[in-house]
């Protein structure tokens, strides 16, 4: 879960007070799946960055390194020389670091605010550390001396990311100001472990029930709004994630929330290539061996379910619910 | 692949739609069925027992206020294609056969669109008041050409996976096809560019190498095609990125009509960053029939050529370099433009980098050519600004309202000539907008009233 928190440059379901397009409603005419879900079944999520700051000489080169990147904003170990596959800088249009902030973390940051993107591909692993020179608009140099100025209106944003992909994967994010009065070239960005705070509640939610025999066919239509409350788009739902955690209690899951994946015994995921509101999890592989999902037969444990999006800004699951399978019939 | 055949005769007689009785053929084996390419794309074929003309008449509702064009010559197989239909969505169609007096229809059948490919960027919409189809590619994290309504709603796309990028889309003249340039102008060139033809109905993609291919192209009223290419020819022991203007007849024949070499000397008139982006960078084309002239864009010299199509003359260029217009003295000079459009004696300009701040905006000058001067007339800034560093194009509407397309800021904008934004749809960060084409309906022949 989690794995790309932040995704810059990519879908995004824009939770503004404009009128979203193509709003599906001829989804609700689609037939209905055997397990209806609503918002009631649904967590809640709240998530918040606070990204570091570095003031630095402006209209001029700088030095940007990225071997103290140990762990990324989920906390997980990463290894710098072998994890970093991209380097990106966004020049954001009218919005101070805090709102920044706050647009990535609502996933709802629009291209119209976005005045510049420069990468770097560092493919090759051969460094831990690109001049900002290096970076390019999508093949073309810049001017530093022009681009990378001192301005009011502007917030520059390093994002250090896995894979190519632009934004996907974001390892680590830094904000730069270009200052006059500062002299400071090198940019050392740190570990990513505390930038994100992201918190799930499980425990309010109603728990859906779940037929002991299939087909299992997850309807969501029902469901307006996602973890943080924001009004959900069924075309920001591309998978589906199942896991089964053996032992485990609501707690411990939220306590644990970015390490969903890792902590399942069993994960299965299922791709939805097109705008959907139903899916049927028996469809579902699992992550492990490559097998389908044949059912609700394990120990005891805990079932979850989220409908993910993972070319969201903030790719947090739209939808986690706990499945609560009928009883087994006695032999 | 959805497919819908209906048993006809279980269904009442043909309705009679005008006076009298129907001495028409009524439809018969009517199918409908989805595009296998384009999901929102609904092919219907029926027979006649006697050659006549028909159309289709459908819609979302019971209405079925669309229609397609009337086939122009009768027979007895006939086919027709639904366009500007919105995804994941129950249509309502009957077939109309025509005989100029009487006429014969169908009953009314149903069929569901298929749902779009979520690789799709979500249009953000605000504001009412635009009514046209908006044909534009998509860049970034997605590169397709996108048909969307009114409502920013995909009607029609296309993705393309090869490794280059689409500037330019728009409907070919016979109403049948789109046509796009798939192209590189960032980084390195692309010897594999071409124009690509699309049919509406997404089967059986052709295209057309031009290697070098540059930003825009046009359509000619003869169905030939005039493009902006790279041509590098040496300067000073080495070679110097200039641009042609390269026609493509139907018959594949490319003729090159113009160079920059033919109205510029890179002695003489440089431009600016000649070193990062090549001389002239020709970034935008239009073509006027009336006049048998082209309009080239160059942004490297910050100017506008007129240029005769015959002769390869440049009959006048307004700009920063080698220009035969000057300015009024209180006039804002544009600076690495992109769009623009002449009609009349006015010239809409997309000015990326001319503002004192970082940020895009729309310049309008009347021309007076007798007198050699652009009077500066309107502009327009977004608000809040934005900032589009490349692409952008602005086009003025019969009310007098001026479309914008703020291309890499991925956002379209309709504003009145008061300034006044009426209607915007954008893009989520990602994703940008190509040069746009528009179109008040998807079928450029007439259909029935």
């Amino acid at each position: 879960m989690l794995t790309s928190l932040l995704v810059l440059c990519c879908a995004a379901g824009l939770a503004v007070a404009c009128e979203s397009t193509d709003p599906q409603d001829d989804i609700s005419n689609s037939p209905r799946g055997n397990i209806l879900l609503t918002d009631a079944n649904n967590y809640r999520s709240t998530s918040s960055l606070d990204i570091p700051k570095l003031t630095t000489i402006s209209a001029s080169d700088l030095d940007i390194c990225w071997a103290d990147l140990t762990d990324d904003i989920q906390c997980h170990d990463v290894q710098p020389t072998v994890d970093v596959d991209n380097v990106a800088m966004l020049r954001v249009l009218h919005l101070d670091e805090a709102e920044v902030e706050a647009k990535l973390a609502n996933g709802d940051l629009a291209q119209s605010e976005i005045d510049g993107y420069l990468d770097y591909n560092t493919a090759e692993h051969a460094s831990t550390c690109i001049k900002l020179s290096d970076m390019t608009l999508f093949g073309t140099p810049i001017d530093v001396e022009e681009e990378y100025v001192e301005t009011a209106d502007r917030t520059y944003l390093l994002l250090f990311t896995q894979g190519t992909t632009p934004g996907v994967g974001a390892l680590n994010m830094m904000f730069v100001e270009p200052s006059a009065t500062s002299a400071t070239t090198e940019v050392r960005v740190g570990p990513g472990c505390g930038v994100l705070d992201f918190a799930a509640d499980l425990s309010t939610l109603t728990p859906a029930p779940i037929p002991k025999e299939g087909p299992w066919v997850v309807d969501w239509r029902d469901v307006t709004t996602d973890g943080q409350g924001r009004p959900i788009d069924p075309r920001d739902i591309d998978g589906i994630m199942i896991g089964f955690y053996e032992g485990m209690n609501l707690v411990q899951l939220q306590d644990r929330i970015l390490d969903l994946e890792e902590m399942a015994t069993t994960l299965w995921r299922l791709s939805l290539p097109e705008v959907s509101s139903t899916a049927n999890i028996g469809r579902a592989v699992n992550q492990a061996d490559g097998t389908a999902f044949a059912g609700f037969e394990a120990g005891e444990g805990l079932w979850i379910m989220g409908l993910m999006c993972d070319l969201c800004q903030n790719p947090a699951p739209l939808l986690l619910t706990i499945f609560e399978p009928a009883p087994r019939s006695a032999p | 692949m959805n497919r819908v055949m209906l048993d006809w005769r279980l269904l009442p007689l043909p309705l009679i739609l005008a006076c009298g009785q129907p001495d028409v053929a009524p439809p018969e084996n009517i199918v409908a069925q989805l595009s296998t390419d384009i999901v929102t794309v609904v092919h219907v074929t029926w027979t006649t027992s006697e050659p006549s003309v028909g159309y289709v008449q459908f819609g979302r509702t019971e209405d079925m206020d669309g229609r397609t064009p009337l086939e122009a010559e009768p027979r007895t197989n006939h086919s027709a294609t639904l366009l500007g239909l919105t995804s994941d969505t129950q249509i309502h169609y009957r077939v109309v056969t025509w005989d100029g007096e009487d006429a014969a229809a169908s009953g009314r059948g149903t069929l569901r669109t298929g749902k779009l490919p979520l690789a799709l960027p979500t249009i953000v919409k605000t504001g009412t008041g635009h009514d046209s189809y908006t044909i534009v590619p998509l860049l970034g994290a997605t590169t397709a050409v996108a048909i969307l309504d009114g409502e920013g709603r995909y009607v029609w796309y296309r993705s393309d996976d090869r490794d280059l990028d689409i500037y330019r889309a728009r409907i070919s003249r016979d109403g049948n096809s789109i046509l796009y340039n798939a192209a590189s102008v960032s980084g390195d060139l692309a010897d594999n560019s071409e124009i690509v033809r699309v049919p509406l109905d997404g089967s059986q993609v052709t295209s057309t190498p031009v290697p070098l291919l540059a930003h825009d192209f046009v359509e000619l009223p003869d169905g030939t095609l005039g493009a902006i290419a790279v041509e590098y020819r040496d300067f000073e022991g080495a070679p110097l990125r200039g641009d042609k203007i390269i026609e493509v007849a139907a018959d594949g024949t490319q003729t090159v009509i113009w160079t920059s070499w033919d109205c510029f000397d890179p002695t003489v008139d440089q431009g600016d960053d000649m070193i990062s982006h090549g001389w002239t960078f020709a970034n935008a084309l239009d073509y006027d029939p009336q006049d048998q002239a082209y309009y080239i864009g160059m942004r490297n010299f910050s100017s506008i050529a007129k240029i005769d199509r015959a002769t390869g003359a440049c009959l006048w260029v307004l700009g920063s370099t080698a220009a035969t217009i000057t300015f009024d003295d209180a006039a804002p000079r544009f600076l690495h433009q992109h769009q623009f459009e002449v009609r009349g004696d006015r010239i809409l300009i997309f000015d990326n980098d001319g503002s004192p701040a970082m940020e895009s905006r729309v310049l309008e000058y009347s021309l007076d050519l007798q007198n050699g001067v652009a009077n500066h007339v309107w502009s327009y800034l977004s608000d809040p600004t934005v900032f589009s560093f490349v692409l952008g194009e602005p086009t003025r509407l019969d009310n007098g309202d001026t479309l914008i397309n703020w291309s890499a800021a991925g956002q379209i904008e309709r504003v009145t000539p008061d300034g006044e934004s009426r209607w915007k749809i954008n893009t989520p960060a990602g994703y940008a907008f190509g040069f746009h084409t528009l179109a008040k309906t998807m079928y450029p022949r007439p259909t029935p009233n």
